[in-house]
């Protein structure tokens, strides 16, 4: 069994599962129809789809499953995950970093956000971003959330450490991202304008 | 490929929670359960990367090896259990199957890891298996990978050469009983051949040139699949 061969069953049961999202038997029997040389996978896909959100997963959360083996490949699979980049998280990173000067300001009025720092701060990883504002910049990057935050994330892990200089008092460094209230608080904007952007926080949508 | 929406809902969702959440989450066992986490979600989690700053990403990795194992070592006990070095054949097909993810650089959301987990490691497996009985020449490894039992087991003529109706259950009862024992128990435990010829039968109700022309055989031996995966799920059914 090749990888073309592979690609092209799965291309095929994916593509039908995104135009019949809930299949009835006779529309897998139309895919049947269709691509009659896929039978097995078209099959399995069928009864996997049937069961929904992954029936596999009750018995296999419970199955005795061996546990030196079960240490030994998860040890391996934690350093293979560490030891290699996410073309994808990259990409956002990437996108992100594109967003300095003029372009934040823009960015700003196309997200509607009246403060250039707060953005800033987001993009940088120092204010922990609102659920709404998650959501736009996922819309308007065409990034996963789940990308933006371990952007952030390790953005703000990475960032250069302040100097201490005074010489009174025990430097602190925070280790956790300012939270959007605490930002936007500290900010000089209108009762309006603070009520509204700490509403970002609780917003569906 | 386009992409699967009811993974971009599952993962858009996850990926909004905090990450104390989603540790609770992972701990969800049940599938029934609205909180457990699709194994597709953890793979995309794996492929961006989320959680690798704050040290959430070994508690994805950790679940979703289990999970992964699990299936290995389920399927590869279907496929023959009580095979000498069957815990390390386990384990180095556990580790092709996290190469293969690997290798898959395609965008979360689409690309084949995202379609379904099980056909995933299923047909990762089954690379493995073949990639192995080829390099190693091994019997036991071809016994492994072997699904179609051709003519393997004795099955009465007379069960072969039946009327259309003869193999059918004796009623509609029966028949939706085992139906419903085909969707929980097929996928993992019954060899190709007759999960075919059962699944063609009674869920699709396909006639029996069309059954056998689908499964690339001849009517008497789609007859015998029927004939013996019917009897699998009476067996399972009366466990």
């Amino acid at each position: 069994m090749t990888d073309k061969t592979n690609l092209d069953v799965e291309s095929v049961i994916a593509d039908f599962l995104y135009e019949v999202p809930q299949p009835t038997a006779r529309d897998w029997d139309g895919l049947l129809t269709r691509f009659p040389q896929f039978a097995a996978d078209i099959v399995d896909a069928a009864l996997m789809e049937k069961n929904r959100v992954s029936f596999e997963a009750e018995s296999i959360e419970n199955a005795p499953v061996s546990g030196d083996v079960l240490a030994r490949t998860t040890s391996r699979a934690i350093n293979l995950a560490y030891s290699r980049s996410s073309p994808q998280l990259k990409a956002t990173q990437d996108k992100i970093a594109s967003f300095q000067g003029p372009a934040i300001r823009n960015l700003c009025t196309e997200l509607a956000i009246p403060h250039v720092a707060l953005l800033s701060g987001v993009l940088a990883g120092t204010i922990s971003p609102p659920i709404k504002l998650l959501r736009r910049l996922g819309e308007n990057f065409g990034e996963p959330i789940a990308a933006l935050r371990e952007s952030f994330s390790q953005s703000f892990r990475a960032r250069p450490m302040p100097a201490f200089k005074s010489e009174n008092g025990k430097p602190s460094v925070s280790t956790r991202p300012k939270s959007w209230e605490e930002a936007v608080r500290s900010l000089d904007l209108s009762d309006e304008q603070t009520k509204s952007l700490l509403a970002w926080d609780t917003d569906k949508r | 490929l386009k992409a699967d929406s009811n993974h971009q809902k599952a993962l858009g969702e996850a990926s909004q929670q905090s990450e104390d959440e989603l540790r609770r989450r992972l701990e969800v066992k049940s599938y029934k359960d609205p909180n457990f986490l699709p194994s597709e979600v953890l793979v995309s989690f794996f492929k961006l990367q989320f959680g690798r700053a704050s040290g959430l990403l070994d508690a994805i990795v950790g679940k979703l090896n289990q999970r992964i194992l699990g299936l290995v070592e389920k399927l590869l006990e279907t496929r023959g259990s009580g095979v000498r070095g069957s815990a390390q054949l386990a384990e180095d097909a556990t580790n092709a199957v996290w190469e293969a993810l690997l290798k898959d650089n395609k965008p979360v959301g689409r690309g084949f890891a995202e379609i379904r987990f099980l056909m995933f490691v299923k047909r990762r497996l089954s690379d493995f298996l073949s990639t192995a009985r080829t390099q190693q020449g091994d019997a036991i490894l071809m016994s492994e990978l072997d699904e179609t039992d051709d003519d393997g087991e004795e099955v009465p003529f007379q069960d072969t050469v039946a009327g259309d109706k003869g193999d059918q259950p004796e009623n509609e009862a029966m028949r939706n009983q085992l139906k419903e024992r085909l969707t929980q128990t097929m996928a993992l435990k019954m060899p190709k051949n007759e999960k075919l010829a059962v699944y063609f039968r009674l869920e699709l109700d396909y006639d029996w040139q069309k059954t056998a022309d689908l499964m690339g055989c001849t009517i008497p031996t789609a007859r015998k699949y029927y004939a013996l995966g019917v009897k699998r799920l009476l067996g399972e059914m009366n466990k």
